[in-house]
């Protein structure tokens, strides 16, 4: 077999070129941290990266989703809370007032603490988040849900509730209207004959206080009813009150629970994400080098074989 | 005595001339394309005596080239199938390297817009993330464009390719043509004996011409060779050679047709051309430009498409008090009409409209009008749509293509169609306002209330927010109020809502059975659907009205940013971030598998050269060898020319 001069030049350089090649992929490789370097190293993986990485900033933007609405949930529950120790102490104000032990003086100094604690009442229903928005306005956020007309606590917002996607298929109330919290009391009693419509917080605590300050049976009862009536009827209802109020709060409860439980379904998913991304895209590097030093030794031995084989000629000794 | 002078002479003549050609060899070791030649030597015609035939020295017969034809052919298809994978491949690894790029592909803006828009949902009433998602809106837009720009960028490249191929080619065939008008003519005054290094020369042309296309060659008998390319057109014939050039295509300015010409006359052999750099580059404009440019297309136009569907059914925040308006198209709207590109000598004008983004495929069309049917052709696959009347044809394409055609064409005409094809260079953001962003939903509904806003239903029962998917009759003209009645509210006798407003008429609603919820929905009124639970007493109600504080509600927003998941391409089965994939893998397929063709065509090529060298290349130690050999007989036959010259000497000598 002849085999021509240069052939076997050739043949050395083809041989160093495709070592050169296969070493510069593998530095790539090396500096990038990636196995896949371009689509074409793995078509089909390159694809499934994308998709992961669309699924971990999706999966991400749920987690902060969730610490939006962890916050505004918990806002909420403060607003709540303080709404309920109001109550108590109107509650207890009221037991007290209601004892014959008191005159007609004393029960109207306390008429004037619960003219108080309703400016209180009203101040936490228009609470307001960092932005300055109102919590208890359903859609209408930027204006002042619950203002003061002629005595008369008005209810301005409207009965939207704000869902925040925390799942791929899980959407959670941020907060709620206060429609639903303050104006929508079951199972009162607003003393008007057969009539027990739904009342709101703020007419309960209204009406102790008129009856208070008058130390008589309310003024609006059919058929009228003495100071005491009136009292143990209006206890009745802040009964109610408390319990609608205690309500929303176990419901808040209820939500933030579920959202630190959607949170660590996010955090496994998300976990499980990168390993499979990894897995993916990520580089061996105990392989690479071990890939890369064999390389190295076999871009020397062409190296070494194309310097000796070429020296080698009959006119060397001639 | 005399004799042996002259077969003395004629032994140094013959290693002289062998010692020539070993030089000529071992000058031309590194020359591509020679083949190695022998002076080939033979005994002299005896002379009789009456001894028998004498032997009268030696010539050389002929210097021949040692050249196999079967192992050259070898060579040129490897080097135009090499050509071929190497053109392919080198351009496709250009878009290969764009599309997955973290910093120049589609995903990271289209991941960022997404995010954006929820986190817009989480604040709603909040102007900077408003902001940031019409930023992002408009990142990705340009994203879109750059990533287009870069395949318009390629397609002149592609288009350069072709120039400079068909000129190689053109330039190459025009030599071939003198060199065999010169074979020729130095064969006549050699008397047949062959100009070895002429056609090495021209078989060295040859190969060239094999990388950039694939010929078949005929070699005739006065030496000549005649060079076929593509389905058996003729690139050169004795002296005299054909040109390739490049033509603007009859549709599409952008595209460039392959024409050959000779004389007068010329062809167009665009689609005959096989093998070779110029199949090379066509194929990869055919299937990875082209194509990927179209998906990537169709990705914008989905998503143009999509979002401004849902962002029309939804509410701004512009101005400040109610009625508040309905949101606008989200992107510049692209579905048309879309002008189709005329063939040479078309007078009229067709275009096509977008109808149904989710049915569009990759594909262009061609639409033509025989005189008798007008048919539109689907050109990925051929398959092809046929009616009478442009009206039915386009009431059948609409139905599976997802666009209708809008015009009347003469007959002979002929139209390229292109749905997607520029959808990604012409996406662009159409809302400047961040109020204008429609995030919030156009109507709401709830329990009726007192004047103060505080309660009057006694009843448990509820309604949810309505959800509408057309905006018929929305805004509401006026509120919608569902009463409830056990007596007679489903207007049958038994219980329901009495609806006043809107459609009016009665809603079946039964406590006892229905308290888990029931669904309605009023087609008349944007189709709009919401559910009743719960135990109503008589004369509760609830009202549906327009929404006039839409501040703080997502509900549109959080359906837009359900689109990021929504299978809505190729027929409702992908979404916009795996259409786009689907283009990242195909090219990566067709690169790969390029690269591994490449990979055994460099095999294949360098075997068939380290076979043709073999045979006709040059190797150094056998030429060392021969000059030995040469050398020994040029001092024999110098020998032998003293022998016969002491010879003489000595007969002088004894006369004398």
């Amino acid at each position: 077999m002849r085999v021509a001069t240069s052939t076997a030049y050739s043949q050395g350089v083809t041989a160093m070129n495709t070592q050169n090649y296969n070493l510069n992929k593998t530095m790539l490789q090396m500096s990038t941290g990636k196995k896949i370097v371009v689509p074409s190293d793995d078509p089909a993986g390159s694809a499934r990266v994308l998709g992961l990485n669309q699924a971990k900033s999706r999966t991400e933007k749920f987690q902060d989703n969730i610490s939006t609405t962890k916050s505004s949930l918990e806002i909420e529950e403060t607003a709540i809370d303080s709404v309920v120790s109001v109550l108590q102490r109107v509650r207890e104000l009221t037991i007290q007032a209601n004892n014959d032990t008191y005159d007609a003086v004393q029960r109207a100094d306390i008429g004037k603490e619960i003219e108080q604690q309703l400016g209180a009442l009203v101040g936490l229903a228009n609470t307001t988040n960092g932005n300055g928005e109102y919590l208890f306005a359903g859609f209408d956020n930027r204006n002042q849900p619950f203002v003061n007309n002629g005595g008369t606590i008005e209810y301005k917002g409207d009965q939207g509730q704000q869902l925040l996607q925390i799942g791929p298929t899980r959407q959670i109330a941020s907060g709620d209207n206060g429609f639903d919290v303050f104006m929508d009391i079951r199972g009162t009693d607003n003393g008007i004959n057969t009539s027990n419509s739904p009342m709101s917080v703020f007419a309960i605590v209204g009406e102790l206080q008129t009856v208070l300050n008058t130390n008589a049976g309310s003024p609006t009862a059919v058929p009228a009813e003495d100071f005491h009536d009136s009292m143990n009827r209006i206890i009745g209802n802040l009964d109610a009150a408390m319990g609608h109020i205690v309500d929303k709060q176990a419901t808040i409860g209820a939500r933030l629970n579920a959202t630190e439980s959607q949170e660590n379904v996010n955090e496994d998913y998300l976990v499980q994400l990168a390993s499979t991304l990894s897995d993916t895209q990520d580089l061996d590097y105990t392989e690479a080098i071990s890939r890369l030093e064999q390389q190295q030794i076999g871009l020397q031995a062409s190296q070494q074989t194309f310097t000796k084989i070429q020296g080698l000629s009959l006119f060397n000794f001639l | 005595m005399g004799g042996i002078f002259g077969i003395g002479t004629s032994g140094l003549l013959t290693a002289q001339r062998q010692l020539a050609t070993a030089s000529h060899n071992i000058s031309n070791v590194n020359t591509e394309g020679y083949s190695r030649q022998r002076a080939e030597q033979a005994a002299r015609k005896p002379q009789y005596s009456g001894s028998g035939y004498i032997g009268t020295g030696v010539d050389v017969q002929n210097t021949v080239r040692l050249a196999n034809e079967f192992l050259e052919e070898q060579i040129r298809n490897a080097n135009s199938q090499y050509g071929q994978f190497d053109a392919y491949f080198k351009l496709s690894t250009q878009i290969d390297n764009i599309l997955a790029n973290p910093d120049s592909g589609l995903t990271p803006t289209l991941e960022s817009f997404f995010s954006a828009l929820q986190e817009a949902n989480d604040n709603p009433s909040s102007t900077p993330s408003r902001q940031v998602l019409l930023t992002e809106a408009n990142t990705m837009a340009d994203r879109f464009k750059l990533l287009d720009d870069r395949f318009s960028e390629l397609n002149g490249q592609v288009n350069q390719s072709l120039v400079d191929i068909t000129q190689d080619i053109s330039d190459s065939a025009s030599s071939i043509a003198k060199m065999n008008a010169d074979i020729v003519q130095k064969i006549g005054a050699g008397q047949g004996k062959l100009p070895n290094d002429l056609i090495d020369q021209r078989e060295a042309l040859i190969k060239q011409i094999s990388e950039k296309i694939d010929v078949s060659i005929v070699y005739q008998d006065d030496g000549a060779a005649n060079l076929f390319i593509g389905s058996g057109q003729a690139l050169v014939i004795g002296g005299n050679a054909a040109t390739l050039s490049t033509q603007k295509n009859r549709f599409n300015a952008e595209d460039l047709d392959i024409i050959m010409s000779q004389g007068a006359g010329s062809v167009d052999v665009t689609n005959s051309i096989t093998g070779g750099e110029l199949q090379g580059v066509l194929d990869f404009k055919a299937s990875v430009l082209e194509q990927s440019r179209r998906a990537l297309g169709r990705v914008a136009m989905a998503l143009t498409e999509e979002m401004n569907t849902q962002h029309r059914l939804g509410m701004t925040i512009q101005g400040t008090s109610a009625p508040f308006p309905l949101g606008q198209d989200f992107f510049v709207d692209q579905a048309g009409p879309i002008a189709g590109l005329p063939g040479q000598n078309s007078a009229t004008t067709a275009s096509l409209t977008i109808t149904d983004s989710r049915l569009l495929t990759t594909s262009d069309y061609r639409l033509d009008y025989d005189g008798t049917n007008y048919s539109l052709t689907r050109l990925n696959d051929g398959t092809v749509f046929s009616n009478a009347t442009i009206g039915g044809l386009s009431t059948a394409v609409q139905a599976t293509e997802g666009f209708s055609i809008n015009s009347t064409i003469a007959a002979g005409e002929s139209f390229l169609m292109r749905p997607t094809y520029a959808a990604a260079s012409s996406i662009d953001v159409s809302v400047n306002n961040v109020l204008d962003i429609a995030l919030a939903g156009p109507v709401v509904s709830g329990a009726i209330t007192n004047a103060d806003g505080s309660a009057v239903n006694s009843g448990t029962g509820k309604i949810t927010l309505p959800s509408i998917t057309n905006t018929t009759n929305i805004p509401l003209a006026g509120d919608i109020t569902l009463t409830f009645d056990s007596a007679n509210g489903d207007g049958a006798g038994g219980p329901g809502f009495v609806v006043t407003g809107g459609p009016g008429g009665n809603l079946t609603y039964d406590p006892a059975t229905d308290f888990g919820g029931r669904t309605y929905t009023f087609a008349g009124y944007g189709n709009m659907s919401f559910t009743v639970s719960g135990q109503p007493v008589d004369t509760d109600a609830f009202v549906i009205s327009n929404n006039s504080a839409p501040y703080d509600d997502n509900r549109n927003g959080l359906l837009m940013a359900k689109l990021q998941t929504t299978k809505t391409i190729e027929n409702s089965s992908t979404d916009f971030q795996a259409a786009y994939g689907i283009i990242v893998s195909d090219v990566g397929t067709k690169t790969h598998s390029a690269e591994v063709d490449l990979k055994a065509q460099l095999t294949l090529s360098e075997q068939a050269k380290a076979e043709r060298e073999s045979y006709s290349g040059v190797n150094l130690d056998e030429e060392a060898a021969d000059l030995l050999k040469f050398q020994q007989a040029y001092q024999a036959s110098a020998r032998v020319i003293s022998i016969a010259d002491e010879m003489f000497q000595t007969l002088l000598n004894s006369v004398a």
